[in-house]
């Protein structure tokens, strides 16, 4: 049983991927750059329970640090294991390996029996107040909110790491060095 | 610190953060360590560089740090922002390594307070090491740690310290760095080992893979899990791909391993954006050979497959020289672990370095470096091939050119020959038109072809009227000859001055020189990422003549061509018609004068 996490992601990601019916119809995909955007909207938004902390992400651009929840990647992978949400690899033009989803038939007619209210949650987290969807793209190093209908665009929070105070202390183990060749 | 097996979860408003969220505290450690390895490609020279540059040998042994870069050495003062890092020199020696102590003051936002002291071990073999003692966090003591907390601690100390190194190494290592990681080097990862004393819960380390919460917070710290594991003396290590912990009473005695482990991982990471970077560059490749196939139907072809030649070439030649980087590193990493192995006793550290399996890691990079050096190889030679094959449609290119050159001389040739028997047929017609001006004279001053009553009468009159006739005919002729060659001579430019510019100009300045003259004619060539203009304009070109400054009242025509995207003036053609006591080296001064005065160049 999805819990209401699962459910709002799946509904998400819905919105955003669309598998074919028919053998010529081709497969929309979402980016796993740009959910995990829109999740960490969500998460702000208090859409969403998780938390996120800042890690370092493999993008289309190569690494970069983000903020990335690590249930909403452990409730992705949920929805793959239930069969609700697949997972595409694929490999980037600079050679690096990303992942992009789409929900399955399956999670399609899951979501008729998802409640009104996570829905509308979502609705409310994603929609542009001129009605169109927002999309999350990467452009230029930062992740821009853009509303596909009027074209408002945003920058999102998502690369804004946030400080914490903290003291250390300097550190150095005793380390041995090897000789060189030319002292051997 | 309860060592229990006791569960912390409670929702906490962190303090001294500017985090928005709530943070669901699942694991807390205690007494935490760090160490964060990563791999720079060194060598001894960069190492007696970087003492050098730290201040190794002076008497002094701390120095502060600055990005700033003086680009006005011979000044007396400078002004730069306050002084970030401090250093302060442990232990070195001048060819093999360095440890030195950093105090990073970075500005950061109000309500954080960040005393960030870290230790760093600089090795020749390009190992570097970062530790640190956590003694508190957002508030609280070393004795509890929220990994929530930890993780954003670790991605502060991440970009501090590459922001740190970029200040200390060189910029041959900086290119070889932003090669590797596609000019993001200051994004760079690396790879963070935790050693805590204590853990709250405190399971068996299989636990701790719930699948759930408490798994999805260590993952802020190990990215994805690799393996867990209990070892003999009750310590637990949770080994990820971006960063492990170990949780042991007595963490001091796994140092050694954490260290050699950290590095070899950050190195594992290295190795992979190097082999990523390989493939992008065999694309570069398979563009080039498509640009070189499109030779002869785009005409811009065979130059975008130059400059993308000899730039993938330059970028082939410094990777295989950091694969020599590499494959050096790596020998000197297993005789370290072979000497670091022997001495191992504790049954426990044995474990973990099993465990780890550092020695098949070691070996592991070791055939990446060796299956890479094939592929670099391949990569030199399909370079070489394509840098013929180039070569050869240049040299096709140029044959066609010299064809057409040649072709065009011969077209040239007849049309001068043709050209010279017009020449002279006109000449012809001029001398005998000059003639028939002058029986025409003749014949208006004498009223008609009648002979006038000169004396002479019958046969010998009208012989005397005929030579008189041609001699002012042949008057007339070499009259005409001589006024058309002075025309000609007059309309030659006197003085023809070519002159090399090759100068930087200042945009604004030549926009008012030239507003200031009356161009005649201007034109643009664009090329590539050249937008050369050829501007012209004249001085003294009406009746009445000006005595212009440095030119006189001559008349003087100028064509300038500059560089309007590299903003460089690139030569100018002067000619001054009737110098008279002008020289050449009047009309460059003069020339060059006017620029100067009116702030042209740079």
């Amino acid at each position: 049983m999805p819990t209401t996490d699962q459910n709002r992601l799946l509904y998400m990601i819905s919105l955003y991927s669309k598998p074919s019916e028919k053998d010529e119809e081709k497969v929309v995909w979402v980016r796993e750059t740009s959910l995990r955007a829109l999740m960490y909207e969500g998460i702000v938004k208090k859409v969403f329970t998780w938390d996120y902390a800042p890690a370092s992400v493999l993008t289309a651009d190569g690494r970069i640090f983000m903020n990335i929840s690590q249930e909403g990647e452990d409730d992705i992978n949920d929805l793959r294991e239930l069969g609700l949400i697949d997972a595409l690899k694929l490999s980037t033009s600079r050679h690096y390996y990303i992942t992009a989803y789409c929900a399955s038939k399956k999670g399609l007619t899951e979501l008729g029996r998802l409640p009104k209210g996570d829905k509308g949650a979502i609705d409310e987290l994603v929609k542009c107040k001129c009605g169109g969807n927002v999309r999350a793209e990467e452009q230029g190093g930062k992740i821009l909110l853009t509303c596909d209908s009027c074209k408002a665009s945003e920058p999102s929070g998502m690369m804004d790491i946030e400080d914490v105070s903290y003291v250390s202390r300097a550190y150095i183990p005793n380390l041995p060095v090897v000789p060189r060749k030319g002292d051997a | 610190m309860p060592e229990d097996g006791g569960k912390v979860k409670e929702l906490i408003a962190p303090k001294g953060s500017n985090i928005e969220d709530e943070l669901n505290e699942v694991i807390v450690l205690g007494d935490v360590r760090l160490f964060i390895g990563e791999y720079i490609p060194f060598g001894v020279n960069h190492i007696v560089a970087f003492n050098t540059k730290l201040g190794s040998f002076m008497r002094v042994k701390s120095a502060l740090l600055t990005q700033v870069i003086d680009n006005d050495p011979g000044g007396m003062q400078f002004e730069i922002p306050p002084v970030m890092t401090e250093v302060l020199i442990k232990k070195f020696d001048k060819n093999d390594f360095v440890d030195f102590e950093a105090s990073i003051h970075y500005p950061e936002p109000p309500g954080i307070v960040q005393d960030e002291h870290f230790g760093v071990h600089v090795e020749y073999t390009g190992k570097i090491l970062y530790g640190l003692d956590i003694m508190e966090v957002a508030g609280r003591g070393k004795d509890h740690v929220s990994l929530d907390h930890l993780s954003r601690v670790l991605t502060d100390l991440i970009q501090d310290s590459s922001e740190m190194m970029g200040t200390l190494i060189t910029d041959y290592q900086r290119k070889l760095l932003d090669l590797t990681y596609y000019g993001r080097s200051e994004n760079r990862d690396k790879y963070t080992f935790v050693l805590a004393k204590a853990a709250t819960p405190l399971v068996p380390a299989k636990e701790y893979m719930d699948g759930e919460d408490k798994e999805n917070e260590l993952r802020q710290i190990l990215e994805t899990f690799q393996d867990v594991f209990d070892l003999q003396d009750g310590s637990k290590m949770l080994v990820g791909t971006h960063g492990s912990i170990l949780i042991s009473k007595d963490p001091t005695k796994y140092e050694y391993i954490a260290a050699e482990y950290s590095f070899l991982m950050s190195m594992d990471i290295f190795i992979q954006n190097y082999f990523s970077r390989l493939f992008m560059m065999n694309d570069c490749v398979k563009d080039i050979r498509e640009l070189i196939d499109k030779s002869e139907e785009d005409p811009n072809a065979v130059e975008k497959a130059q400059s993308e030649l000899s730039i993938t070439m330059s970028d082939a030649i410094l990777m295989k020289e950091l694969l020599e980087y590499l494959r050096e590193s790596t020998s000197a990493l297993a005789k370290e672990w072979e000497l670091c192995e022997k001495g191992m006793t504790d049954p426990s550290v044995k474990d973990a370095a099993a465990k780890l399996t550092i020695t098949s890691r070691i070996k592991a990079a070791k055939d990446q470096i060796r299956d890479m050096d094939h592929i670099i190889d391949g990569l030199l030679r399909s370079l070489e091939g394509l840098s013929g094959m180039n070569e050869t449609i240049n040299q096709r290119q140029m044959r066609h050119f010299q064809e057409t050159l040649e072709e065009n001389s011969r077209t040239l040739e007849d049309m001068t020959k043709n050209g010279e028997r017009t020449s002279a047929g006109v000449e012809i017609m001029e001398i005998i038109l000059s003639g028939t001006l002058a029986l025409e004279l003749v014949s208006l001053f004498t009223g008609g072809l009648t002979f006038p009553n000169i004396g002479l009468d019958g046969g010998l009159g009208a012989i005397a009227w005929a030579l008189i006739s041609v001699a002012c005919w042949a008057v007339g002729s070499v009259a005409l000859f001589f006024t058309m060659k002075w025309l000609g001579d007059r309309a030659e430019p006197a003085i023809v001055l070519r002159l090399k510019l090759n100068r930087k100009y200042n945009p604004k300045g030549l926009k008012a020189f030239l507003e200031k003259r009356e161009i005649t004619t201007q034109n643009l060539d664009l090329y590539g990422t050249l937008a050369r203009k050829k501007v012209m304009w004249k001085y003294n070109d009406s009746f009445l003549w000006d005595d212009l400054p440095g030119w006189g009242k001559r008349k003087v025509i100028i064509n300038m061509t500059y560089d309007e995207n590299t903003k460089f003036l690139l030569n100018a053609l002067v000619e001054v018609q009737f110098p008279g006591e002008m020289k050449l080296s009047e009309v460059r001064e003069a020339f060059l004068a006017e620029l100067k005065d009116e702030k042209v160049f740079l």
